[in-house]
């Protein structure tokens, strides 16, 4: 098959994407009248740029219908005392300075679980608990015409699974009675250098796939080779250590091509970080120079397109073996993680003939680092907005898909 | 060199390096025909050697194991005395299923009745495919090629297995299992929590008492007459189906063999007591086991390095010999500076009395190197600091040489203190010798080999340079010792949280300051604290205990983490009054030779919670 042909049989081979100035192309008084409704899903955080979206959402467009749910995590007996607290209340209060009370929904979920008696170890399980608490019914989001996910603070445990979640819910047979589609936007507010600030610390439990981007790995199974792309980050060694011992242990005859970010905003970003865990990827885990693929920084659906196109090559030159699985760990920044989330849904939720079992594994880190607020009030000032139109109106319905 | 079982491939590469003494702890209960049949739990911190104590009795082991008796001579009479084999064949097939990819059915929206039939079908599914598995195993055919030849007689009169008409082949048998697994998988994964509510499951774990060995039949071949199921890393079960398992299967008493292996952190402190009166399963916690038995431990850990060291390099057998131990460097380098010291530190404390003379006379008397001198002298200081800090007044007579004999004999577990003392202040090895090397592994032979493997480098990197030096010695094995240690330290910040680094490094402190007390009250040195709030068996109330205090929250996460990394190791202690028990947190030994403190157990302290939080900052 052409290259051409290949990307046309892609879902999202045309897409929708605003950023910087465009954005006023979708947020804008003509089209986000009193008739839309609008749904805002945030976290709850200590990112200063957890309201940015919001605030030009509603700067741009003072008359829309706006209702904000607002993702909180509860305090568990096993979470750390948060050192961010005050950047959290901050957060919130603007949050409720923009909109009225009775326009902003909270609900909280759990991120942790004890695994034993003592409260000794427990288990990450916010990508569970996500799937499990927000929209168990449909009529939670039938009354929207707009859904936005804001991730800029949110953990990626969490939202690849909501995103994945509000995509399946999408992607089902809407009732007859439903004259218009309902939309579904990934907000983002991009800023490289102020996530290199953000330093996870600790690990949470061993690395996992999260809920619906799980692979299984029977013991009884015929073995089939594994692609792993871990997609890097700044300072993520351990993370990709650990994620490798896992998948190591599933026995399966691993194959590794590291996805670095080119091109980026800062143009040697990815020598850096190819430098940075040079060690790591070709002394430790061996990993051939060649296997090394490169994304677009700051477009996810070029991310998708490229982790796509890889992947099914990959499947077809693995054929005879009976194909391939496929771990992505989106270790990078939101965009790219959302690329990421993109290619997996599509080759292993959505397709039903030419399915391609795509999981997303990554790490929990415990807490963040001490940060010097005033230093990312500085930073944020270069932020950049990113829209991404998922689902809806632009895209024909499609029932299936073939590769 | 190669540290976990799971990684060594070949069955007789894993028999060479396995040795026989790592299930001594099954020996007794071999012997008294109490391991078949029963229900056993494996408990041990991980990297203990549970893996490698299943993989033995694995069909494909076993069977190596029978081909090459001659080279394996003492495992092979070991498995002849518990009945695991005997010359021609072998008497057990080994089900080995490990415990993975059940974490997310403890969050669906389930309830907990339905939690439970979904739990045991998945159970029922993947016990049957590890069955087979083995018998494939058993038969030298691969899996899943040759199910088709095994034939299941077995007759469900009680409609376990729906959807699967009894008799069958081991392919049909197989295709069931495999449906369950993958429709149970993809639910559970699944964006809709409600898909998972669709699925029937079972009404409990069948598979246990359903197949016997009479129950298969391949070819010709004659299975061994009985199973042996071996659930591995059942800790990482959820809570809930972890409780349930243990309970039906403890209720049940089902005649067949079962053993389950778990880490010690998965247990709740009823568990970890370790009373076993009136339980109809048995526990063999690995640890526990060789705290008893030492002398075994030692002699373990010496077989698996001597093993291992001969398959490294031709010209290194006895690695334990290449290892000076401390006296023997001491005797040769301590000088009579370093007792001068010692003596003219024992005179400032002494001079102010003449009844302390005859203690001098002692010493003087003492037909003893230098150095035994010089850790005597240091022991009689600790011994007077204690009678001198003593509040009630003594009169001053002096001490007979009986008198100083009896006491310095009654004071003999200071010694290790006195010695300890004498390194630290005149900068001298301390941490050295194979005696120590086993200390420092805390019981885990995982443990063990990360450092008898940098020291066997060095030793062979010794020959290469110079055949004829044999000896490492002691300030270099100390010196690598240090490395490693301070290794594992710069890794800990990847690993885990700041508060972790900073409430371990205050600990650190504590145990140094209170190990280093002229008295030492806390022989052989403080190395471990208990928190003050005591807690007995009926205390253990969710709601009073300070787990659940939110005020304590960063403490119990940074705990939780020192444990579930072995930072810290529990253990629970009955000491004091109206035999109260106490969990002990003691620092894993690495810690103690990166910080310079003690490697011997038994010295704790009691901590507040509220001394504790601070440490946090």
């Amino acid at each position: 098959m052409s290259e051409q042909a290949l990307s046309d049989s892609f879902r999202w081979k045309d897409y929708v994407l605003f950023n910087g100035g465009n954005i006023d192309e979708i947020w804008n008084k003509t089209y986000y009248t009193q008739s839309r409704r609008i749904l805002y899903i945030l976290g709850s955080g200590f990112d200063i740029r957890m309201t940015n979206g919001l605030s030009i959402l509603l700067r741009n467009c003072p008359d829309a219908d706006i209702t904000c749910l607002l993702i909180d995590f509860e305090k568990s007996g096993l979470s750390h005392h948060n050192i961010h607290e005050k950047a959290n209340e901050q957060n919130r209060l603007l949050l409720n300075s923009m909109l009225p009370s009775n326009r902003i929904s909270i609900k909280t979920i759990r991120i942790y679980a004890d695994t034993n008696e003592n409260h000794t170890e427990r288990q990450y399980i916010g990508d569970e608990s996500v799937v499990a608490e927000i929209f168990k019914a449909w009529e939670e989001i039938e009354p929207f015409s707009d859904i936005y996910l804001d991730v800029s603070s949110l953990s990626r445990g969490i939202y690849i699974s909501l995103s994945g979640k509000i995509l399946s819910i999408l992607d089902q047979p809407q009732p007859a009675s439903r004259l218009r589609r309902i939309n579904f936007f990934i907000v983002a507010t991009e800023n490289a250098a102020m996530d290199a600030l953000i330093k996870e610390e600790g690990l949470v439990g061993r690395p996992q796939f999260l809920r619906g981007f799980s692979l299984t790995f029977s013991p009884f199974e015929t073995v089939k080779p594994l692609l792993w792309l871990p997609m890097l980050g700044e300072d993520k060694q351990t993370y990709l250590q650990a994620t490798y011992e896992e998948l190591k242990g599933k026995k399966q005859k691993l194959e590794i091509c590291p996805v670095l970010p080119f091109p980026s905003r800062d143009p040697r970003r990815s020598d850096n970080l190819f430098a940075g865990h040079h060690h790591a990827l070709f002394d430790e885990l061996t990993v051939d120079f060649n296997n090394v693929i490169y994304v677009p920084e700051q477009n996810p659906y070029e991310v998708y397109l490229g982790l796509v196109r890889t992947i099914v090559r990959f499947n077809r030159s693995m054929k005879l073996l009976g194909g391939c699985r496929v771990a992505i760990s989106p270790f990078s920044s939101k965009l790219l993680s959302v690329g990421a989330m993109l290619a997996s849904y599509e080759l292993y939720k959505f397709r039903k003939s030419d399915k391609i079992d795509v999981g997303v594994i990554t790490t929990v880190s415990e807490s963040y680092g001490k940060l010097d607020q005033s230093l990312l009030i500085d930073l944020h000032k270069d932020s950049e907005l990113f829209v991404i139109w998922a689902a809806g109106d632009p895209y024909p319905i499609v029932d299936n898909l073939t590769l | 060199m190669i540290r976990t079982s799971e990684k060594i491939d070949s069955e007789s590469f894993f028999l060479k390096l396995f040795s026989h003494l790592a299930l001594e702890s099954l020996a007794e209960k071999g012997k008294n025909g109490e391991l078949w049949g029963h229900l056993y739990f494996i408990h041990s911190s991980p990297g203990a050697g549970k893996t490698s104590i299943l993989r033995v009795f694995q069909p494909t082991t076993l069977l190596a194991l029978l081909r090459g008796h001659n080279q394996h001579k003492d495992l092979f009479n070991f498995m002849k005395g518990i009945d695991a084999l005997n010359d021609d064949k072998i008497n057990v097939l080994g089900v080995f299923l490990p415990i993975r990819e059940y974490g997310s059915l403890a969050y669906s929206p389930l309830s907990s009745h339905q939690r439970q039939r979904i739990f045991n079908a998945l159970l029922n599914a993947r016990l049957t495919l590890a069955l087979l598995k083995s018998i494939l195993d058993f038969a030298g055919m691969t899996f899943p090629d040759g199910l088709a030849q095994i034939k299941c007689t077995y007759q469900d009169v009680n409609n376990h297995f729906k959807g699967l008409s009894l008799p069958c082949t081991g392919l049909d048998l197989y295709q069931w299992a495999v449906n369950i697994e993958n429709q149970i998988a993809q639910a559970m994964d699944s964006f809709n929590p409600e898909d998972i509510l669709g699925k029937e499951g079972h009404d409990e774990p069948f598979v246990f008492s359903c197949f016997h060995p009479t129950s298969f039949s391949l070819d010709q071949l004659a299975l061994p007459k009985r199973f042996l199921f071996m659930m591995d890393d059942v800790h990482s079960l959820p809570l809930e189906q972890r409780k349930y398992i243990k309970q039906y299967l403890n209720t049940r008493r089902l005649p067949v063999s079962i053993w389950l292996a778990e880490r010690l952190s998965a247990l709740s402190p009823e568990e970890n007591l370790g009373n076993q009166e009136g339980r109809d399963y048995g526990i063999i916690n690995i640890e526990r086991y060789w705290s008893r038995n030492p002398r075994q431990y030692r002699k373990l850990l010496s077989n698996i390095a001597e093993t291992r060291a001969s398959m490294s390099a031709d010209d290194i057998e006895a690695f334990e010999s290449y290892l000076q131990e401390q006296n023997q460097y001491l005797e040769g380098e301590t000088t009579e500076s370093v007792y001068e010291n010692e003596l003219k530190s024992l005179r400032t404390l002494t001079d102010h009395s003449v009844k302390y003379f005859p203690w001098y006379q002692y010493l003087e008397k003492k037909k003893e190197s230098i150095y035994e001198k010089t850790v005597l002298c240091r022991l009689i200081n600790i011994l007077l600091h204690r009678e001198q800090s003593r509040t009630q007044l003594s009169l001053d007579f002096e001490s007979s040489s009986v008198e100083i004999s009896q006491k310095l004999s009654n004071a003999s577990s200071l010694k290790s203190s006195a010695a300890f003392f004498v390194a630290r202040q005149h900068k001298l090895p301390y941490y050295t010798g194979f005696d120590n090397l086993v200390t420092i592994s805390n019981y885990n032979i995982q443990q063990f080999l990360i450092f008898s493997a940098a020291l066997f480098e060095h030793v062979l990197a010794q020959q290469l340079i110079n055949r004829n030096e044999g000896l490492l010695t002691a300030p270099n094995q100390e010196r690598v010792l240090k490395q490693v240690a301070q290794e594992l330290w710069n890794n800990l910040p990847r690993l885990v949280n700041q508060k972790v680094v900073n409430f371990l490094r205050e600990l650190t402190k504590y145990a140094e300051k209170e190990s280093l007390r002229p008295t030492v009250p806390y022989a052989p040195g403080v190395t471990g604290f208990a928190i003050t709030q005591n807690y007995r068996h009926e205390l253990f109330d969710e709601k009073a205990h300070w787990l659940s205090n939110p005020v304590y929250v960063s403490l119990a996460t940074v705990l939780s983490d020192c444990v579930a990394y072995n930072l810290l190791i529990p253990e629970e202690i009955t000491q004091g009054t109206k035999g109260t028990r106490h969990t002990v947190y003691y620092l894993n030994r690495w810690l103690c030779i990166h910080f310079n403190l003690v490697v011997g157990f038994g010295g704790w302290r009691h901590r507040k919670l509220d001394d504790l939080i601070k440490w946090l900052k």
